[in-house]
């Protein structure tokens, strides 16, 4: 996060550096005033728009109910509690179990993806055998379909396996729907690696097994945390699965869990958006962080 | 000899090629089988019970009754209705979220103070989670203490208060469009940034009007990236479940249907047959695409 | 690995590889000498680079067979060659500090910690970069790079080195200096090296013999002299020297002699081996004598040939010596000469050197010159 803010403040210096300059020249090439008014005026618009909900959800979640249910809505907020996220915590089932759910099974289904889709693309990316660019254009027609297209084979399989109502049934399909991602996203970077740093590796006396395990794999860190924050995502948000295998309460995961919380409170608004931040609040921390590693996951498209 | 050796001789009687090859496989097995097993088998398993009627039971066998859910499909009303707003919502919200993108990316392309953390900021609808993001504009736009309807409503006066808009299809494609416009956003601006300026300073000099240098200069360099949104967005548009489900229950589109059929009323041959619908209108509509516009 | 000494460390018969409809090596014989410093030189996409890949392994032929001191390699695996390279563009691990760089080629070798410390060392010391050993290899000069390149690759001592265009990619003048340590290097280990150029200059100042390679096909092999001397073709003759060499064509030979009528009153008769209905005569710049117009004439005794006179068209100053190009109607040479014989439009004498002159024949090929 101050990384982001120093660049900010950087880039920011920069900008006013040259509106300085272009003042002083005062050219009719340079925007005027009245243009940079509208300038302005747009992108406090677009900012306004993409953050107000955001900044709704904030003040939702730290005022007092009297103060939520009331007009005209409290828009800048006076008095402050922490009485919803205490009440998600006291609930029955507390609301750090659906949080502990939905960790472990992103954490464990990007962990197996990754693991698995490693292998896959760097046989996409530098293995020649016959059928392989069939199965690249399969892997990507995958893409196409979703989830809501299988839901119910897959539903019945995972009967057929005696899985439902469990944590593995969800881990497994979200496992198996990052995938494509992973071989997509983790078969580009292979190919952006220069060749000549592999065969080294073979000379200097490696297998090829080896030079992907010693050379190729340290090297791409940065797009192996990529895939698997993006896998993490996806796992995080998935709802349609989830909410069909689990039954028990005790094993929701975060989305289930916080529309769950709508039977379970009255005037529940408060509550829902203390559980919404605090399923948000990790998102956007890591996105802080890790950005230009997830600008290649964010280009991919969604998955649910 | 044991087998290990014997295996370990015939490896090594093999010709490098050979090896690459077998290599190969061996690496993209595991995801290839994966894949197969569960988007090949579930595919063919989905076509194979759209013409079956499935037990409540898992130890039944799924009885055949041929084309009945299908015929069961086209007369029922709400399929129909399900079916018109899935195709008005997946294009009016894909135009939203496209337009939208294109708008804030050749704003992004000014210079501006804090461009860099605003063009985070912007990322943040797609990023955040889906409920939390569903949820807030349903409170937002709650018909008594919502605060849209209280600014749009009870301030502005532009629709009665006390309607409830998020039943309207119109809000679900404002809420799609708000989600996803970030990826347009996302793919545009990296389009965009990689056009010269020289082309533009070659047309300033040669007079070109803004509105002349966007037509022909900006437009053309995006076509291509807008035609690939275009198509991606539809693909998930079309397929949109939890985004519509999470928001109303009220705007039955085909996803939601699916969702109902299979497992509120358990009549998962039902629900099996509109996904296979869903699939034909989604490849047609890709192959189309594809072969028209995009001329791939 | 069969020590079946032969006189040949690597041996390619026959060798063909194809990339689809393209043909890179064409159906080449090499054999590389045990210990020699043999250099692939030709113009890019000869087939050289391909070439020392399939020494390599790197790359499999589609046809021919591979022997590194009498057995078969053409399948073996590249990490079984027991050989190393260096990368046009270094390949340095760029994970690892420059001290793991070297170590990571001795891990598949059966010594032990010291042993292994020991060879880094004197590899380190031999290339004089103890101080960069804890650098990443993105901290490096270009310069520094190319050391730390060279020492992975001796740092395992093996049988042969194998280098691709390891030069190219440092400046003018550091390109200079380096050569010669390479050289040094190589011949203080004595280790068998294939090294592709595309630059002559480096190629005559390093190579004990040069193979010159054009279209997939090899050209000529041979001393750097050799070579430069006796050009097997016109290719190898125009390839070779900066400027590149005059051809003329003559008239039809009879009588194993052929003619260029570069001149009057004078024709410059060559006397060849049997008659020759097409054929160019050749001579390099460095070969021709240019003289004042009102000179006594070319050195006739020192084997010179005199054609009499040509117009002074330009003069360019090259620094050490002046590049000239002369006329005579439709004829036009180059000559290379330590002073400025007259100015630009005047007639001068000139003269070839007997000795050099180079007559090629219908299908390029080089003809002896009977003297």
């Amino acid at each position: 996060m101050i990384g982001l803010l120093m660049a900010a403040v950087r880039e920011s210096i920069q900008t006013t550096k040259s509106v300085f300059s272009g003042a002083f020249r005062q050219s009719q090439i340079e925007s005027t005033l009245f243009d940079r008014l509208v300038l302005y005026g747009c992108v406090g618009l677009t900012l306004f728009f993409v953050l107000f909900p955001f900044y709704w959800m904030v003040v939702t979640s730290i005022i007092p109910s009297t103060e939520l249910y009331r007009l005209p809505p409290a828009v800048i907020p006076t008095e402050f509690t922490f009485d919803h996220f205490r009440e998600i915590m006291d609930a029955q089932v507390p609301f750090y179990i659906y949080f502990f759910n939905s960790f472990v099974v992103a954490v464990i289904s990007s962990a197996m993806a990754v693991g698995i889709s490693i292998f896959g693309a760097y046989s996409f990316a530098r293995l020649e055998y016959p059928g392989r660019a069939f199965m690249v254009r399969g892997v990507l027609l995958s893409y196409m379909i979703a989830g809501i297209l299988m839901v119910v084979p897959i539903f019945q399989i995972v009967v057929w396996l005696g899985l439902v109502d469990t944590l593995t049934s969800v881990v497994l399909t979200h496992f198996i729907f990052t995938i494509p991602l992973g071989l997509y996203l983790l078969g580009n970077y292979f190919r952006s690696i220069p060749k000549e740093i592999e065969e080294a590796g073979l000379i200097d006396g490696y297998s090829r097994v080896e030079v992907l395990l010693r050379i190729t794999i340290p090297m791409s860190v940065p797009a192996i945390v990529a895939v698997f924050l993006y896998s993490f995502l996806l796992s995080w948000n998935e709802y349609l699965y989830a909410s069909i295998f689990l039954n028990t309460q005790e094993l929701y995961t975060l989305p289930i869990g916080i529309e769950f919380l709508q039977f379970e409170f009255d005037d529940v608004w408060g509550e829902i958006m203390a559980a919404s931040m605090l399923t948000t609040i990790p998102v956007v921390i890591m996105f802080l962080y890790l950005e230009k590693y997830m600008m290649a996951g964010l280009s991919f498209g969604s998955m649910d | 000899m044991s087998v290990i050796s014997q295996t370990k001789q015939r490896y090594d009687n093999l010709t490098i090629k050979q090896k690459e090859v077998y290599l190969g496989y061996a690496l993209i097995l595991p995801s290839v089988l994966l894949v197969a097993i569960t988007l090949v088998y579930p595919l063919l398993y989905n076509f194979y019970l759209s013409f079956t009627e499935v037990p409540l039971t898992p130890a039944e066998s799924p009885e055949w009754i041929g084309l009945e859910n299908y015929m069961t499909l086209i007369s029922d009303p709400d399929f129909l209705v399900a079916l018109r707003n899935t195709f008005i919502f997946t294009l009016f919200s894909d135009i939203g979220a496209t337009v939208i993108g294109l708008g804030v990316a050749l704003l992004f392309t000014k210079e501006f103070f804090g461009r860099r953390l605003a063009r985070g900021v912007v990322l943040l609808p797609y990023i955040a989670p889906l409920i939390a993001s569903a949820f807030v504009w349903q409170w937002i736009w709650d018909p008594t203490y919502g605060v849209g309807q209280f600014f749009f409503a009870d301030l502005l006066g532009l629709y009665d208060s006390g309607t409830d808009l998020r039943n309207s299809l119109t809000m679900v494609i404002v809420f799609e469009s708000w989600r996803y416009f970030p990826f347009a956003f996302l793919l545009i601006l990296a389009r965009l940034q990689s056009i010269p300026d020289e082309l533009y300073e070659a047309a300033k000099v040669d007079g070109a009007s803004r509105w002349a240098r966007f037509r022909d200069i900006t437009l053309p360099e995006l076509k291509y990236v807008i035609a690939t949104v275009f198509l991606i967005r539809w693909i998930w548009n079309f397929n949109v479940f939890a985004d519509v489900w999470l928001f109303t229950r009220d705007v039955p589109v085909l996803g939601v249907f699916v969702y109902q059929t299979g497992f509120n009323q358990f009549e998962q041959g039902i629900a099996a047959a509109t996904s296979m619908i869903m699939l034909v209108f989604l490849m047609l509509f890709v192959a189309i695409y594809v072969t028209w516009v995009i001329e791939w | 690995m069969s020590n079946k000494n032969t006189e040949y460390g690597v041996e390619l018969r026959n060798v063909t590889k194809r990339f689809g409809d393209l043909t890179a090596v064409d159906d080449i014989d090499l054999a590389v000498r045990d210990g020699e410093f043999l250099v692939l030189l030709g113009p890019s996409g000869c087939g050289k680079t391909t070439t020392l890949r399939m020494i390599a392994g790197l790359e499999v032929p589609t046809d021919g067979t591979i022997e590194m001191h009498g057995s078969d390699v053409t399948e073996k695996l590249p990490q079984k060659r027991d050989l190393s390279m260096v990368f046009q563009n270094y390949a340095l691990y760029p994970h690892k500090t420059v001290e793991d760089n070297l170590r990571f080629p001795l891990g598949k070798m059966d010594i032990t910690e010291e042993e292994a410390t020991e060879k880094v060392e004197y590899a380190t010391e031999l290339l004089g970069i103890e101080d960069l050993l804890d650098k990443k290899p993105g901290q490096l000069s270009g310069g520094q790079r190319q050391r730390v390149a060279l020492g992975r690759t001796i740092v395992r001592e093996p049988n042969l080195f194998l280098m691709d265009e390891p030069l190219s990619n440092l400046d003018a003048k550091l390109r200079v200096n380096t050569r010669s340590e390479l050289k040094d290097l190589q011949q203080q280990l004595g280790t068998t090296t294939v090294y592709v150029t595309h630059d002559q200059e480096e190629a005559m100042s390093i190579a004990d013999r040069i193979v010159i390679m054009d279209d997939g096909q090899i050209q000529q092999i041979g001393t750097p002299q050799e070579v430069y001397k006796n050009p097997a073709n016109e290719f190898v003759a125009s390839f070779l020297g900066e400027p590149g060499m005059n051809f003329v064509q003559t008239a039809a030979s009879s009588n194993g002699s052929v003619h260029a009528q570069i001149t009057e009153p004078v024709d410059l008769e060559v006397s060849v081996e049997g008659d020759v209905p097409h054929s160019k005569v050749g001579v390099r710049p460095q070969d021709v004598w240019v003289g004042p117009g009102n000179s006594p004439g070319a050195p006739r005794d020192n084997g010179y040939v005199e054609i009499s006179k040509m117009r002074l068209e330009t003069i360019d100053p090259l620094g050490h010596s002046y590049e000239l190009r002369l006329e005579r109607g439709d004829h036009s040479i180059i000559a290379l000469s330590d002073d400025v014989p007259g100015q630009v439009g005047d007639e001068v004498d000139v003269a070839f050197n007997r000795s050099s002159i180079h007559v090629f024949g219908e299908n390029t090929e080089a003809l002896s010159v009977k003297p």
